[in-house]
């Protein structure tokens, strides 16, 4: 398929997603996940308890060095603080959505009855798969961020800016390589190495529709990513427990970002990348 | 029970067991952490609260003082001194934080008292707190500092020069825990030096002087290569200008300079240099320095420097040179006024000075009109208005003022910052004086200090206005009002008696 063809597919896509998003089974993967982050997130939050601060404390004097376990200035670190944290709950806990969500889109897609619990019945078995075959773009993501912070250390601010812009261009690129990972492991029922063998077929017929759709759910993060990065201004402002509700709405809109990526994922993968009946063999 | 069954039990059984564990080892978390973090929490959003209240105090509400007299509260009893103090002397650090949260708050319990106007309470709860809070020393000083201040401010001389040398003597110069500089403590003996100069003491005052210098000059050997040495030198330097040894004075600072550990304050060192040669009648070398810190320091310190060398120029003689380096100053457009301002001035002055008053007094409207609210556009409307009245140009001098009232009123008009008022304000009292308005003049004043009661008015213009209040205008009440808000705001200790003496004067007997 070509460029041009990818294109208008993946907006087709995104906006029949954008209409599911009242259709609450579809979400349930995602509040699950919400539910898990947000207890991360309360977990962080109230760091210094004697019920929490055994296990949390080392981890943000690791994170965040030891002005962190002061008020306010632990508010400064929260963004990076849950950033870290969250990376391995998307890991983990998120693939396993991701392919959840996959599935039931799938079946919407498809016109299928599939209750929630039956996607997870079918994709639990998979869940150590979903999360292998998700790693390498977790720790390229990071492997990138990492390597381009380095680079940029002791830069004017153009430069940091320049790089901010860098950086995102990377994550979506990276994700549009991996956006169809899902998909083949959990409606082709792929293996881990198949499932990676099948990516160079899946670029080849939808890495466009993949790229746009990654740009555009980084979209709506933006504004939100440029209010966590002013954490040190709302702290200094006077309203350092703000920075905690900021953190708290980026996490809501990144569940509904990737309840968007995964429903007009799916549809464009259903329609391109898939093979249609009759093509295999 | 089947076997598969066993093993459900017997794993449900070990879950249970580490649960129990688990809980057991979060039950008997630490609790420090959690205290620490409360009382940094509650005495910053005291903190905060007393800031809203210190923006201006008449506009603070009495919720607002009461909610801000609660954080502070909240803070000192949930975080008792004499019980954190003890384990912030065996050594417990975090012990340490929570009692120096809990002295913060014990502070601005005192500054609200303060803000209040309940003086006595003020200096007891300062007092209190430099006991409660020995083991943290940097609240124990902040307290005493304040405490010495607040005795300076109500014109108790004596007590606050017995402050001061209370804490020059009981205090070290740098936190045992941390190495920061105590700057209070190095310049307390200067204070109490100058108090005792200005009660014409200046045998006390050397003395004093002497003996900081010899005390900072002790401390310096072991101090060398640390941030305390450049600080300490500074001190030495102070002391000896004070007792009018500008050469030593200088020699101290470049012994600073020399200190490796001078690196981040050498824009200031090599500033003070140039100032102290301005000041010492040494023009060349006050220009050698200026110079040197205007090429190799940029921001602030250039603008400083470049100032420092346009009078230094003037005090050579080489007028041309001295406009020139004020016309720099002004085309670089740092964006910072004040300094943009000064060079404006200076070169107003200079002009001035010139016999160029046409050129002068276009600088003047200028500052006026670029930055109307700084203190030296005030200064630059009285200059004009005086220039005329003093050539007998009574009719010029007089629509000047005229013009300058109106842009005063204006200000006053649509400015909020209670500092400007205060300012625009004093500045109006002054012209109407100089045009002769006495009763206008006298009002003005009155008016602000109802309005503002701790208004910083210079207590010679206070003075002046009693004495026209009580001698031109023959009303004894605006006399005695006038006189005792001069008496209070006095700084030298003749202008002070002799405001008291006014004041004993008109409110002594029954009239």
């Amino acid at each position: 398929m070509k460029m041009l063809e990818q294109l208008p597919l993946a907006g087709h896509a995104l906006w029949l997603t954008l209409r599911e998003l009242r259709a609450g089974w579809l979400w349930a993967p995602w509040l699950v996940l919400g539910v898990l982050q947000c207890a991360v997130l309360l977990a962080l939050l109230g760091f210094a308890h004697p019920l929490l601060a055994w296990a949390l404390s080392p981890f943000v004097r690791a994170i965040g060095g030891e002005p962190a376990l002061h008020y306010p200035d632990f508010y400064r670190a929260l963004p990076f603080l849950y950033s870290r944290a969250d990376l391995v709950m998307g890991s983990l806990a998120g693939a396993v959505a991701t392919g959840w969500s996959t599935r039931l889109f799938a079946a919407r897609w498809r016109r299928e009855t599939l209750p929630a619990g039956g996607a997870w019945a079918e994709i639990a078995p998979r869940a150590l798969t979903l999360v292998l075959a998700q790693l390498p773009f977790q720790l390229l993501v990071l492997l990138f961020a990492g390597l381009l912070d380095r680079a940029l250390a002791g830069q004017g601010g153009l430069a940091q800016r320049l790089g901010y812009f860098v950086t995102l261009g990377g994550v979506a690129g990276l994700q549009a390589l991996f956006l169809y990972l899902p998909a083949l492991v959990v409606l082709e029922r792929r293996g881990l190495w198949r499932a990676l063998a099948g990516l160079p077929r899946a670029w080849a017929r939808g890495f466009w529709a993949a790229l746009l759709l990654g740009l555009v759910a980084l979209l709506p993060l933006l504004p939100l990513a440029g209010l966590g990065q002013g954490s040190g201004l709302l702290v200094d402002r006077g309203s350092p427990e703000l920075v905690g509700w900021v953190t708290a709405m980026q996490l809501f809109v990144g569940l509904a970002v990737s309840f968007l990526l995964a429903g007009s994922s799916t549809l464009v993968y259903l329609g391109a990348v898939a093979d249609q009946p009759g093509e295999e063999g | 029970m089947s076997a598969r069954a066993r093993l459900a039990a017997r794993g449900r059984g070990q879950v249970a067991v580490l649960l129990g564990l688990a809980l057991l080892v979060a039950g008997c978390g630490d609790g420090r952490l959690w205290a620490r973090w409360r009382a940094e929490r509650g005495a910053w959003h005291a903190q905060r609260a007393v800031e809203r209240i210190e923006i201006n105090p008449l506009l603070a509400g009495a919720a607002d003082w009461a909610q801000a007299d609660a954080a502070c509260r909240w803070v000192t009893t949930s975080f008792p001194a004499e019980a954190w103090s003890v384990r912030a002397r065996a050594g417990d650090s975090m012990a340490f934080d929570v009692l120096e949260a809990s002295g913060r708050a014990a502070l601005l319990r005192a500054r609200l008292e303060e803000l209040q106007e309940r003086r006595e309470a003020a200096l007891a709860g300062y007092d209190g707190a430099r006991h409660d809070y020995e083991a943290v020393p940097a609240i124990s000083l902040g307290a005493a500092v304040a405490r010495a201040a607040l005795l300076a401010g109500s014109g108790r001389a004596a007590e606050a020069e017995a402050a001061w040398s209370a804490i020059a003597r009981d205090y070290p110069v740098a936190d045992p825990r941390t190495g920061t500089i105590f700057d209070a403590v190095l310049d307390a003996p200067l204070l109490v030096a100058r108090e005792r100069r200005a009660r014409g003491d200046v045998a006390g005052a050397d003395s004093v002087l002497r003996s900081a210098e010899e005390a900072c000059l002790r401390l310096l050997p072991a101090q060398r290569g640390l941030p305390a040495a450049p600080a300490l030198w500074m001190r030495v330097s102070e002391a000896r200008s004070a007792r009018g040894d500008a050469a030593g004075a200088r020699g101290a600072l470049r012994q600073a300079l020399a200190d490796p550990a001078a690196v981040p304050m050498a824009p200031r060192l090599v500033l003070t240099l140039a100032r102290q040669a301005l000041a010492s009648a040494a023009p060349d070398t006050a220009l050698a320095y200026a110079h040197w810190a205007a090429r190799d320091f940029g921001g602030a310190a250039r603008s400083a420097a470049l100032l420092v060398a346009a009078r230094a120029w003037r005090a050579l003689g080489v007028p041309d040179s001295a406009l020139q380096t004020y016309e720099w100053l002004l085309q670089e457009e740092s964006g910072d006024l004040d300094k943009a301002a000064e060079a404006r001035f200076g070169r107003a002055r200079l002009l001035e000075d010139l016999g160029r008053w046409d050129q002068a007094r276009g600088e003047y409207h200028a500052l006026v009109s670029a930055v109307p609210t700084h203190p030296l556009a005030f200064e630059s409307m009285m200059r004009v208005v005086r220039y005329h009245l003093g050539r007998g140009e009574r009719g010029l001098g007089l629509t000047e003022a005229r013009h300058a009232l109106a842009a005063l009123a204006a200000l006053i008009a649509s400015q909020q910052d209670d500092n400007v008022q205060v300012r625009a304000g004093e500045a109006r009292a002054r012209l109407l004086f100089e045009t002769d308005d006495t009763r206008g003049g006298c009002g003005a004043l009155a008016a602000l200090l109802r309005r503002y009661p701790e208004a910083p008015l210079d207590a010679a213009l206070l003075m002046r206005a009693g004495e026209e209040a009580e001698t031109r205008l023959n009303d004894p009440d605006l006399a005695l009002e006038l006189y005792r808000a001069a008496a209070v705001r006095a700084v030298f200790p003749e202008s002070r008696r002799r405001a008291r003496s006014a004041v004993d004067r008109l409110a002594g007997p029954p009239r």
